[in-house]
């Protein structure tokens, strides 16, 4: 286990590497990001200065190993914008979105699998079929569009629900989170259930095939031989089955959650790391950016290592050991 | 053939499987009875419906495969058309199954102690320590040794001849009146085998349970079984008394089988094998004998499905579904 996790993290630092290279190689051939941000009837010295102070007047490679050194102090460097830390500004925002890709796993895998499970069961059911209609709707329909209409819907038209916006945060660890407060659970369930179509209809779909696929097997035959009823059969014997296959697939969904929940974010008004990220594109933030997709890659690496683990708790064929390549 | 009244009584069982529009016809007026204590051998080529018959006994025979006709009574209840919920309480408790590989019958990840608690408390109202003690009693009379510890293993963490023996102790947990063992040696080494088979006739003799073993293995049945019912095609070709159906076989399909037996005195000849190839796959059209492509003494009469009818042995229950049998002693093999 230990060395199990010593090569994922050799791992990891090799991909940020990597990607600290990629990322860093692409922003350069933007062009200079200074223009974006300056008044541009500045006078030449006034330009000149603040090329300079900002470092950008060095060659590419120096300009890159000043970032890295940075980073093995931990430290991203500033924003242009704010001039405040860019690995600050992100943690500041992470909360929110942390919450906001969490509810809506929850609220994905609380509908997915259960109604997958019907579905798979009994796919010519009522279940089977709203399951077969609902997946391929919520999959094939624009994330925006459905935002949109739930806003119309449940805010503008009944108000039943909060057009945008995060409620009120309370303290928890060190976090500001919303979801302890009714309000805030108000405010967090529209853009949730926005972001839980596609991970849902993900988790249904998957579900529905792994199931069809695991009654088929003997060792629910011989389940049913031993004379189990068909609710323990489906909830222990095909669902143990069904499982490692699930996790693998959420885990990585909910690392694309984390790291790309950007459209949901601007809908809703959501202040997360989606937000974020696009105000610091738009503006050649560079920076935030960076610093913004070397985090994803963090979080990517880490759900993976989750996803492992949680694998083999469930599958103890499933040796750590030999898992790590 | 016995006196006290059956366990298991079929009568005119036909399971089809119905293919887009060919229905196929796996199992094809199938009879037998079998008493408390009986062993019965049902053989047949892989594809005879021997398995399809099993299956249709537990009621585990899924679409597109259905029952059409016959009865298969339980100590006088007929099972056919039983609601799902009752024949859940029958399953696994009066009547249970083994199956052929136990690596894919058993949940590749749960706990053998796990599947085996399942088995006992589907049925009885005990609590998970007794049902956990019971069946590491169990365990320990298939002869598993440190029982105790084998429960909480994986069944990847054991061989293949332990495997059969956990489903053999499964079979066993409720102490059913009969069990239907399919090929359940099938993929084990010699020895094993016969370890196998000798403890599970040790297991049955002592609690009066019924068996019906399922094997394309002439030698087993020899060892094992007290009748025999030799299937073909989804049909009983013939049925009778073991030491009478192998030792004066009445049908030209038993003769064949048996001739294709090696043996240690057969020398350097070349084994007999039956003419022809087996077609397994019968469609609902099909007349006559099914086995009278491949049969040596087949003429115009075998175009009509012949009927059981009394062998010419005379041997009590000794009954082959044939025109042309042979008679007492010609059957005889030719090589023994």
């Amino acid at each position: 286990m230990g060395w199990f996790i010593a090569r994922r993290l050799g791992q990891f630092l090799l991909l940020l590497f990597v990607m600290s290279l990629v990322v860093f190689v692409a922003l350069f051939a933007l062009g200079n990001p200074v223009l974006n941000f300056i008044n541009p009837s500045s006078p030449p010295d006034v330009v000149r200065q603040a090329i300079h102070n900002l470092g950008l007047d060095q060659p590419a490679y120096i300009q890159y190993f000043r970032f890295l050194s940075g980073i093995a102090h931990g430290d991203l460097g500033n924003s242009y914008t704010s001039g405040r830390p860019a690995l600050r500004l992100i943690l500041e925002r992470l909360p929110a979105t942390l919450e906001l890709s969490l509810g809506a796993m929850l609220i994905a895998t609380l509908v997915g699998i259960p109604l997958g499970l019907g579905a798979g069961y009994r796919p010519n059911s009522l279940v089977g079929r709203f399951v077969e209609g609902f997946s391929l709707l919520s999959v094939s329909l624009p994330t925006f569009w459905i935002g949109l209409m739930l806003i119309i819907v449940f805010a503008i038209e009944t108000g039943i629900f909060p057009a945008g916006g995060r409620g009120p945060t309370t303290d928890l660890l060190g976090m500001k989170v919303s979801f302890t407060s009714l309000e805030g659970l108000r405010h967090l369930f529209l853009p949730a259930l926005n972001l839980s179509l596609f991970p849902m209809a993900l988790a249904m779909r998957l579900t529905r095939a792994s199931v069809e696929e695991s009654l088929r097997m003997n060792f629910v035959r011989y389940a049913r031989a031993k004379g189990l009823p068909p609710r323990r059969i489906l909830s222990v014997y095909v669902l143990k089955n069904v499982l490692p296959s699930l996790v693998t697939v959420m885990g990585m969904v909910l690392g694309g959650l984390l790291a790309f929940s950007v459209i949901t974010e601007s809908i809703f008004a959501w202040p997360g790391t989606g937000k974020l990220v696009i105000d610091a594109i738009q503006i050649s933030d560079r920076p935030v950016i960076i610093a913004y997709l070397l985090f994803t890659v963090f979080i990517f690496s880490t759900i993976n290592l989750l996803v492992d683990i949680v694998c083999a708790v469930l599958d103890p064929r499933i040796s750590l050991r030999g898992a790590a390549s | 053939m016995t006196s006290s009244p059956p366990v298991l009584e079929v009568k005119g069982l036909r399971t089809e499987f119905h293919m887009g529009r060919s229905r196929l016809c796996a199992v094809n007026d199938v009879s037998f009875s079998i008493g408390r204590g009986e062993v019965m051998g049902l053989v047949g080529e892989s594809g005879s419906g021997k398995s399809v018959t099993g299956y249709s006994i537990m009621g585990l025979v899924d679409p597109p495969g259905h029952i059409v006709d016959g009865t298969i009574r339980l100590h006088g209840k007929d099972l056919r058309g039983l609601p799902e919920r009752q024949m859940n309480a029958i399953r696994g408790d009066r009547v249970s199954i083994i199956f052929q590989d136990p690596m894919t019958a058993l949940h590749p990840t749960l706990r053998i102690g796990q599947q085996m608690i399942d088995a006992i408390r589907a049925h009885r109202s005990v609590s998970r320590s007794e049902a956990w003690r019971r069946s590491r009693d169990m365990l320990g009379r298939v002869g598993i040794p440190s029982p105790g510890e084998r429960l909480s293993a994986y069944p990847h963490q054991l061989s293949g001849g332990m495997r059969q023996r956990v489903c053999i102790a499964i079979a066993l947990l409720n102490d059913p009146d009969l069990i239907i063992a399919d090929e359940p040696t099938t993929g084990l080494d010699v020895t094993i085998q016969a370890q196998i088979l000798a403890e599970m006739q040790a297991l049955v003799a002592a609690r009066g349970t019924a068996l019906i073993w399922v094997t394309h293995d002439l030698a087993v049945v020899a060892n094992i079984a007290d009748s025999v019912a030799v299937m073909y095609a989804g049909s009983i070709v013939e049925r009778g008394p073991t030491d009478v159906v192998l030792r004066r076989p009445s049908s030209p399909y038993t003769v064949g089988l048996l001739n294709s037996v090696p043996s240690r005195n057969q020398g350097a000849s070349r084994l007999s094998q039956i003419p022809g190839t087996y077609t397994p796959a019968v469609s609902e059209e099909a007349v006559g004998c099914r086995f009278a492509p491949r049969c040596p003494r087949a003429d115009d009469a075998c175009t009509v499905f012949p009927a059981l009818t009394a062998a010419a042995t005379g041997a009590p229950g000794h009954e082959v579904r044939c025109h042309h049998p042979y008679a007492a002693r010609e059957g005889r093999l030719s090589h023994v």
